[in-house]
């Protein structure tokens, strides 16, 4: 007959939690603060390129008039004082991003942080707060600050659909279509790259101590971890550099000149876009 | 300190956009000098690790958490205007495709945190870790280095905010942008970074860099190990500009006499009145000791000879005595 196996008492609690033994296991919350910082950054490219993927009315645009035509828009927003370009902006805006399969939620989740901070640090002008001139009542107060959060609101959200619309590979195409400096481009897209390499040491690193210390040493312990980590990640940056460097000057780089393959010339809707847009921004200038 | 969308003028970020251009393009040429341009990667590897360095927090006093910006670190071991680069691309990443700092305020953001950053940082660890710096100079290089870097990049922030207000208001008075002055921008700002910011930028700066320092990783050089030229290049030219304090007219702004104070205010605080002109200095306003037929321009620039000469004197002995310590 086979002996009976005893499970602790604990082990058949129903509610989740840690055992017994768990008790001296003391979160760090620098390390989680740091592993969620990166949970956060891979949630955010993976948003944005399912978002991308998806067949929509911006995605359909060519890239180059649509980063072209966002950034118009953009500048238009941030030229007028006028509460009636911002709210259509607003609106078109908010209809566009459900035209293109890009949900509310990931718009949202986008803008959220910078519009409570935006809302923060603007609250004391409702009261009054730095109004330089006589004309500014109360209700005067009131519409200084919600103007301002409205223009910051509608500028992250025209940000956030030029990412949620355009996959990473275009967007960096599309800027140097637009005249971009080639090496700033070229930079830039090998950034994004790498960002990717390093971010998952750093994951390695944190979730490492995460998973193997128990409760953390004093201050000075878990700073002099943070420099190791922080020079590793220096030190990969700059080995890794140095492959990649080799692999490209092996492959004929020279860093003198870069091309891209050119892009299929712009269609009637695109166009139609780079019109519109330019109409809202010259009513921005009016208005 | 990254400043969003909506809160600078246009005419704001179209003026750093024209200041950064050139020195985007300064940079850049300085960088495929001195790095070379086929080492493209390494500055894409340096803007990634800043970029990566911002997610990772430090744990400080009191239990509390904060993040660096790494962008001195950079300027220490790449050099200045690497540092510039390095940091100009992940400013621009972080605005075009997570909406941290605003694509309009590229100009700006990057004139902050690429440019001030990276050359104030690099320059005050160069001038603190002169010569052959032990451990705990090094240490205190770095730490002065990102405490400085930090506080006069949020400075100039501060001065960008504060001057929305003045530059770009409604035409009923209203503001239309960053709506506080500089009476509240400055403070706003300078506080937390003197308090807070700037000493964790500092920390976090000196923790790496003596840990590179400590353990050589390869190839991996820090600032001190490079040529003293370029900083007394600018010093010298500093020394050269100090007649033009002659050019200008009245009292400068807080350096009133008793009786400009009169005339000011009406009356001499009692403080100042009981204490005011006791010392009047070895050579007063900085010109000749009484009797001597020196002009004032040559006394004013004998004087301001005298004073680097002793400044460099001074750090020259803290350098003896603080080496190999």
């Amino acid at each position: 007959m086979a002996a009976q196996m005893r499970l602790p008492q604990w082990f058949n609690d129903a509610k989740a939690g840690p055992c017994p033994s768990g008790g001296a296991v003391r979160r760090e919350r620098f390390v989680d603060r740091s592993l969620r910082s990166i949970a956060g950054y891979l949630r955010s490219i993976a948003a944005a390129q399912d978002a991308a993927g998806q067949s929509g009315l911006v995605q359909a645009l060519d890239t180059r008039a649509r980063i072209a035509g966002i950034l118009i828009i953009i500048v238009a927003t941030s030229v007028t004082a006028s509460w009636f370009v911002l709210c259509g902006v607003f609106i078109v805006s908010v209809a566009l991003a459900l035209a293109s399969s890009v949900s509310l939620k990931a718009l949202g989740a986008r803008i959220m942080l910078p519009f409570i901070f935006t809302s923060v640090i603007i609250a004391p002008v409702f009261f009054g707060a730095g109004a330089q001139t006589p004309v500014v009542g109360e209700a005067g107060s009131f519409f200084i600050g919600a103007f301002i959060i409205f223009r910051v609101t509608v500028m992250l959200t025209l940000a956030a659909m030029l990412s949620l619309t355009t996959k990473q590979a275009d967007f960096f195409k599309g800027l140097s279509d637009l005249y971009v400096p080639p090496l700033f481009v070229t930079a830039l897209f090998m950034t994004f790259r790498y960002v990717f390499i390093l971010i998952k040491t750093a994951e390695d690193a944190a979730m490492g101590r995460k998973s193997r210390v128990i409760a953390g040493g004093r201050l000075g312990e878990p700073q002099a971890w943070f420099a190791s980590r922080a020079a590793l990640l220096l030190h990969k940056s700059l080995s890794v550099a140095e492959e990649v460097n080799m692999a490209m000057v092996s492959r004929g780089f020279s860093g003198a000149k870069l091309k891209t393959i050119g892009g299929s010339p712009l269609s009637a809707r695109d166009y139609i876009w780079i019109g519109a847009v330019s109409f809202v921004f010259f009513l921005s200038l009016g208005l | 300190m990254h400043i969003p969308d909506g809160y600078l003028s246009p005419k704001t970020c179209l003026f750093f956009f024209a200041v950064m251009t050139p020195v985007w393009y300064i940079a850049s040429k300085r960088v495929e000098t001195v790095v070379g341009v086929a080492r493209l990667p390494m500055l894409a590897l340096g803007a990634a690790f800043t970029f990566v360095i911002m997610m990772f927090n430090i744990p400080v006093p009191g239990g509390s958490t904060g993040h660096i910006t790494g962008g001195v670190i950079v300027a220490i071991v790449l050099g200045p205007w690497a540092g510039v680069v390095a940091m100009t691309l992940t400013v621009a990443l972080q605005a075009v495709l997570f909406g941290d700092g605003g694509i309009t305020a590229i100009g700006a953001n990057g004139f902050n945190m690429a440019f001030v950053m990276s050359l104030v940082g690099y320059f005050s660890y160069r001038v603190v870790a002169a010569g052959e710096p032990g451990g705990t100079r090094a240490f205190a290089a770095a730490f002065i280095a990102g405490y400085l870097a930090a506080n006069v990049a949020a400075f100039a922030a501060a001065i960008e905010l504060g001057i929305q207000p003045l530059i770009a208001s409604g035409i009923d008075g209203r503001p239309l942008y960053a709506p506080y002055p500089l009476a509240i921008t400055v403070p706003a700002m300078i506080v937390p970074h003197l308090l807070f910011f700037g000493p964790l930028e500092g920390l976090g700066t000196a923790l790496v860099v003596s840990y590179i320092r400590k353990t050589g990783l390869g190839s991996v050089k820090t600032a001190e190990q490079r040529s003293m030229r370029p900083i007394w290049a600018v010093m010298i030219v500093l020394a050269l500009l100090t007649p033009l304090g002659l050019l200008a007219g009245g009292t400068p702004w807080g350096e009133w006499v008793k009786e400009e104070f009169t005339g000011l205010i009406g009356y001499v605080p009692a403080g100042m009145d009981a204490v005011g002109g006791r010392w009047a200095g070895v050579m007063p306003d900085y010109g000749a000791p009484a009797g001597s037929s020196l002009s004032p321009a040559v006394s004013y620039i004998i004087s301001a000879a005298i004073g680097s000469g002793i400044v460099v004197l001074a750090v020259y002995i803290w350098g003896r005595v603080w080496r190999r310590r």
